[in-house]
């Protein structure tokens, strides 16, 4: 009776549509239909001087939190160029969504990337044009410091936000422990600080201090700069005693010292390096100065302590030789925008004048042009009461003291999403107990120079 | 002159035919044939997606030489195949309670529903839900392990050799329901003579099962252990939302390797090749399970 069996061509058509799944799987992008292009209109030969040129600019910022104001600023002053804000969530998602938008004709016109990886593959497969020809009369190394922020001889993005990164300190549990706020010290003390201001124990443990990533080898990159990882063009440094020495660190504070939340935990409970902090369940916070956005939000992180800041730690002796944190918002103009004069026009008044529109927001300029003061007090303009949740003086001397130090930006970015991934997975297994941080390090030394000899130019 | 008209009758009867499945071929070959075609020419190519296709560059079969010593391939492939384990659990299970839930059994409807309840519910939820339950240090089944004096109970997803076998669990639990449903539906089209049949010759329950409804049942099974292991191969939303992966490696599977390495390495053609050796196997298998079924149907 093979009336019961599945018929053969059944069964053919579950293998196709399996075969269909996993080849959609990788060609997503392939299906994405072109817009089609807005209607040429009549073709006479009257100017469009009369219909407004159409910008869209694409962020990963929350429209409310900075851009809305930014964009109604500038199209109130600008009736010739009207900008539309569009948000992709900067994940791995949402890249891809501008990645795929950034094909479409007039889909993007100015984009704003974050961090050096995703800017160099937009970059690198010509998705993006060099700002080199816009650039007349505007220096961005006077404008903007000098972050050699350039490859193959040309400018691919201006960098407008200024991020430093210091430590956020609940005074409170400072006083309790009576330790006085540091306004320079090294990783020893640091340590010391997180084992003094743990309290409690079982789930109202307060830690000392919180993990940043998984992958992070802060201490090393804020003394040898963002590219030390690479010791030529097919070689890694993570032979070097440093980052063996940074990660035996951490563990200690983990294993030992008890004074960070275990890694498991923190990614079991998905928990938030800001929330913790905010919610008092860690007394100290390395963190950048974006966490600021939620320290005001008083409404939605209620708290009662007032927050201070010191400054980066450092190793003892040496001071650290970049300023700890990051500048980004690595703004450019797309290939395929038809507006590229009006696309630069706004990207420049957005990343010179502009970008105090999103200072109340916790987003500080990069740009030189605008004093210290004038940021402050738009970041403080709707903050009251802020005496009660922050220490100013402590706040403007960690925001823009070492300002004459450059951030350890990063140039180099081949094969850096894959190892990134690789210190990931290895470094995980270091916290959770399965590894040895000396045979982690060896495993991240040895894939990472396979995962960079595998695209280095010899 | 009968014979021409049947067969112009013939030929607009086809023609309205193919007229009517029309739409639905044109949108099977745009969204299907054409990825399906594209994705195996990508697989011979070097390309990364930003760049259009001006940047495609052919590299042969280089990027079906690298899988071997690729360990995010070599890892999830073998983490698919432990996975796999899934089906026949989750079928062990659907059967049981399909069997119990299919005579008997006061409140059988609501418990027929709620056993099918994880299955439609999103598969993100599911996922944040256990996340919870499996905490490893606040967690109610840790607290529990604890309260009864183990220690150092699993940290189930925070741990390289427990995390596997956690997702798995989740998976059986979610998708049992589904199964028994099926088998339900098999053990109904067992018809009643037979059962009566083999009372009369005095088999035990246990007989009946062995002798009657499991082998009557191979169709339906059959069913779901094809459908079940093709969807345990592509398994993807509940690694993505429980443990990217992690940790290390230990839960890295094909698809999401796949999806990594389009989307975040941007390594288009090397995840189309991927993909196709994931559709290779995923083929071989049921080839394998199609020919072993033929050989042990059972007539009635």
């Amino acid at each position: 009776m093979s009336g019961k069996l599945i018929s053969r061509r059944h069964f053919l058509g579950m293998v196709a549509s399996t075969a269909a799944a996993a080849a959609l799987a990788s060609c997503a992008p392939a299906a994405t239909p072109e817009p089609t292009k807005p209607a040429a209109g009549a073709p006479t030969t009257a100017p469009a001087a009369k219909t407004p040129v159409k910008l869209r600019w694409w962020g990963g910022v929350p429209e409310a939190n900075g851009p809305k104001q930014t964009v109604e600023a500038w199209n109130k002053a600008n009736p010739d160029i009207q900008v539309e804000y569009v948000q992709y969530p900067n994940n791995d998602e949402g890249n891809v969504k501008a990645d795929t938008a950034l094909q479409a004709d007039g889909e993007v016109d100015v984009l704003v990337s974050y961090g050096l990886t995703r800017l160099k593959q937009r970059a690198d497969a010509g998705a993006l044009e060099p700002l080199d020809a816009y650039l007349a009369g505007f220096d961005p190394e006077k404008e903007y410091g000098k972050l050699d922020n350039r490859w193959d001889g040309k400018y691919w993005a201006l960098i407008f936000n200024s991020q430093p990164r210091f430590v956020y300190l609940n005074k409170q549990a400072l006083d309790e422990a009576g330790l006085k706020v540091p306004t320079d010290w090294t990783w020893e003390e640091y340590m010391d600080y997180a084992k003094k201001l743990v309290k409690g124990s079982g789930a109202a443990k307060r830690y000392g201090a919180f993990y940043q990533s998984e992958a992070s080898f802060e201490p090393v990159t804020i003394l040898k700069g963002g590219d030390f990882i690479y010791k030529d063009n097919c070689t890694t440094t993570f032979d070097d005693p440093l980052f063996l020495e940074a990660l035996k660190m951490r563990l200690q504070m983990q294993d030992v010292d008890k004074s960070v939340a275990p890694l498991g935990d923190v990614t079991a409970a998905k928990l938030q390096p800001y929330t913790e902090f905010l919610m008092g369940k860690s007394a100290m916070l390395i963190e950048g100065s974006w966490i600021l956005r939620y320290a005001k939000d008083v409404k939605n992180n209620p708290r009662d302590f007032l927050i201070t800041f010191a400054p980066m730690p450092h190793y003892k002796g040496t001071p650290n030789a970049f300023r700890p944190g990051n500048a980004d918002d690595r703004c450019s103009i797309a290939k395929k925008c038809k507006n590229k004069e009006a696309a630069w026009k706004f990207m420049k008044w957005w990343g010179t004048e502009g970008y105090i529109n999103m200072t109340p927001f916790g987003r500080m300029t990069l740009w030189r042009g605008r004093k210290p003061e004038d940021s402050i007090q738009s970041f403080l303009s709707d903050f009251t009461d802020y005496q009660k949740y922050i220490d100013l003086e402590a706040y403007k001397t960690v925001m823009f003291g070492n300002s004459d130090k450059n951030y350890p930006i990063q140039f180099n970015a081949t094969a850096a999403a894959e190892m990134g991934q690789i210190q990931k997975e290895e470094l995980t297994r270091v916290f959770l107990g399965e590894l040895k941080p000396e045979d982690a390090m060896k495993n991240v030394k040895k894939r990472c120079d396979e995962a960079l000899g595998k695209v280095c130019k010899k | 002159m009968k014979k021409a008209r049947m067969s112009r009758i013939a030929r607009n009867e086809a023609l309205a035919g193919y007229l009517l499945i029309a739409p639905n071929l044109l949108i099977y070959a745009i969204f299907v044939v054409i990825p399906v075609i594209m994705s195996f020419i990508l697989a011979f190519t070097d390309w990364n997606f930003v760049g259009g296709f001006e940047k495609l560059k052919f590299v042969g079969f280089a990027n079906f030489a690298d899988l071997p010593t690729d360990r995010w391939f070599t890892d999830s492939l073998r983490n698919n195949l432990v996975y796999t384990l899934v089906v026949p659990i989750t079928m062990a299970f659907g059967l049981m309670f399909a069997l119990m839930l299919n005579r008997f059994a006061y409140i059988r409807n609501i418990l027929r529903s709620m056993i099918f309840m994880p299955y439609i519910t999103s598969s993100i939820a599911i996922a944040a839900v256990w996340l919870v339950i499996f905490h490893p240090s606040y967690g109610p089944i840790n607290s529990f392990l604890m309260s009864i004096g183990i220690e150092n109970p699993p940290k189930w997803l925070g741990s390289s050799l427990w995390a596997l076998p956690t997702v798995m669990f989740i998976n059986v639990w979610g998708g049992f329901g589904y199964n028994m449903v099926i088998y339900l539906a098999g053990l109904q089209g067992i018809p009643q003579e037979l059962y009566e049949a083999a009372e009369i010759d005095g088999a035990s329950a246990w007989n009946k099962f062995v002798y009657v409804i499991f082998p009557l049942l191979t169709p339906t099974t059959f069913f779901l252990l094809v459908t079940g292991v093709i969807g345990s191969f592509k398994v993807f939303d509940i690694i993505n939302v429980m443990t990217q992966g992690g940790p290390g490696t230990a839960t890295t599977m094909l698809a999401f390797n796949v999806y990594r390495t389009g989307f975040v390495f941007y390594k288009m053609g090397y995840a189309s090749s991927i993909a196709w050796v994931l559709m290779i196997i995923v083929a071989i298998i049921t080839l394998i399970q199609w020919w072993g079924q033929r050989k042990i149907v059972v007539e009635y």
